[in-house]
This record gives C-alpha cells, structure tokens and sequence, in this order.
C-alpha cells in the first residue's frame, strides 16, 4: 500500500492514497455542477461512476509532504465549466490539506462529459 | 471492461477450468472421463477436427487483438488555472454545442464535431432544419448561438462555426398547441 507516513512522537500515521482519492472524490462530488466521478471512456462514452465507486475517478500521488491530484469528472448540463473546475480545485485542495495535513501542488480536473438530467433530456412534449 | 471482453474471458475460465480439472483426475490415477471422451470424438472427423481448430483459433485471435489493442485517448483541450489544469474533453464540448444548436428555433436534429486549434475551437455543425426555414438565418443563427453558448460555458475561444444544412425534415403537423 503506497502512500504518506509522517512520523510523529509515540507512533507513525500512514495516510495511503485510497484515502487521499475518497477524500478527493467526496469534495468534488460536493460542487455544484458536478454530476459524478468518471470510471473512463467506453465506447467514446464516458462511464458516470455511482457514488460508492468515487475513489474510482481519481488518481493521487503522494509524496513526503505534497500530493497531486488529477481528478476524472463529469458534469451536469448548464454548469459554467472554468467556474466549476475552479471550484473543485479549490473544495479538493482545502479538503486534503485540512484533513492530512500534506500540501497539494496541483490539482487537475479533466472533464470528461457532460450528464444532462432526465427531466432535462424528457422535454415537455406540450405547454 | 465490455459485455463481448467479459464474454470470451468467461468461455476462456471455463475451457482452462474443465482442462485443468480433466488433467488433475487423470494424474490422480481417475479413468478417462467425459472430456477425454470428447476430445476423442472430435478427434475421429476431419470437419469435427477443421470446427474445432477453428475455434482454437477464434479464441487465439481475439486475446492477441485484446493484447496488443490500443487504448481510446481522450482529446481534450487544455486550460491553465493557478491550481493546476483543467482539461476539458471534445466529446464534452460537442454535447453542449448540441444542445445549444438544438436550442435554435427550426433545427430538428444536429451532429456536431470539435477540433481544438491554437487559434480556438473549430466546430463543425450538420443540421437537420425544418420546412419552410430561411436557410441562411437560421445557419446565422446557429452559428451564433453555438458560439456564445461555448464561449460562456466552457470558457474558451471559438475561431470558427461551420454550419452545413444536411436534410430537410418533413412537416410535422403538431396535435396540440
């Protein structure tokens, strides 16, 4: 199991990088915009990820005391994409950094679709 | 992984399953079973011999292709934020073209496709219009449209918007109003 292990008195914390992706996954999740994490492109399709798999959308490396995240996204339809990209670097950056303690250098959003919703894409059919 | 992969990697555990499950019994001292009955059968006709080579083959073919495949890349297009990039997939950007092209009164249908440039994107817009449309307003229009939508959402420039009318759609007499 990769990942960061600080050593502090009376004992070590190892933080592996599952935990850095749920909490990367959980805080893009979080803004609004976002539909859900992608699995991948199938097909020329991306694969929306359903909310246990969130981990799943994102890759995160770390070292002694920084990370890199590149995060796997997809977005709602009607969402402003550079304001919600923003937003999600921002939510992720804070959420590691406060829960780990390790400084996030970057944090790369890659969007990979755009969901439209079911009532979005069913059109009244009459007014 | 896709429905015909996991498929042929069922076919493939069971065919090395019953393989590894006839050798052990024979190598434990069993008598020859129902698999080495079979193999024997097959073994007795050419043309059983010519289908099973066949499908040896089949199945040999398709984990070399599954091997040796390529991976799908994603074109994206790339923008720089102090936090690290945001890249932003072709297939995204032609899903919010689409809607923002259907979104223009007399288009029935549309078929969009994005090429990233140094200069900006290239959009390439097939339309389906309605009958009795002014062709070069509403390819004005779309071209319009598609642009400012792209610009506002996603946030990148557009050098250009090509509109290409493929169809005229059949009038559709609507039952309500």
């Amino acid at each position: 199991m990769e990942g960061y292990e600080p050593v502090v008195r009376g004992g070590n914390i190892r933080i592996a990088n599952e935990v850095g992706g749920i909490i990367a996954g959980l805080a893009a999740t979080e803004v609004e915009g976002v539909a859900g994490m992608s699995g991948g492109v199938v097909d020329g399709i991306a694969e929306l990820l359903k909310k246990k798999n969130l981990a799943k959308g994102v890759k995160v490396e770390v070292g002694e005391r920084q990370a890199a995240v590149d995060l796997y996204v997809i977005l709602e339809y009607g969402a402003k994409v550079p304001e919600v990209a923003y937003k999600i670097q921002e939510n992720v950056k804070r959420a590691i950094e406060s829960m780990t303690g390790l400084e996030v250098v970057e944090v790369n959003v890659h969007i990979q679709g755009v969901a439209i919703k079911s009532e979005e894409a069913e059109e009244a059919r009459v007014r | 992984m896709r429905a015909v992969d996991r498929l042929m990697a069922l076919l493939a555990a069971i065919f090395f399953l019953a393989l590894g499950v006839g050798l052990a019994w024979r190598v434990t001292g069993g008598e020859p079973t129902l698999g080495l009955r079979f193999l024997a059968y097959v073994y007795g006709n050419p043309w059983r011999m010519a289908l099973g080579v066949l499908v040896l083959f089949s199945f040999a073919a398709y984990f070399f292709w599954m091997g040796f495949r390529r991976r799908r890349t994603v074109k994206t297009v790339l923008c720089e934020t102090p936090l690290g990039e945001v890249r932003i997939a072709e297939r995204a950007i032609e899903t919010l073209a689409l809607r923002a092209a259907r979104k223009v009164k007399g288009v029935h249908d549309a078929n969009i496709n994005v090429r990233a440039t140094p200069m900006g994107l290239d959009i390439f817009v097939e339309s389906t219009v309605g009958p009795d449309q002014s062709i070069p307003q509403i390819t004005q229009d779309i071209r319009t449209r598609v642009a400012d939508y792209i610009r506002e959402t996603v946030g990148v420039s557009v050098n250009t918007v090509a509109v290409l009318i493929t169809r005229i759609a059949p009038e559709h007499k609507a039952r309500v109003e």
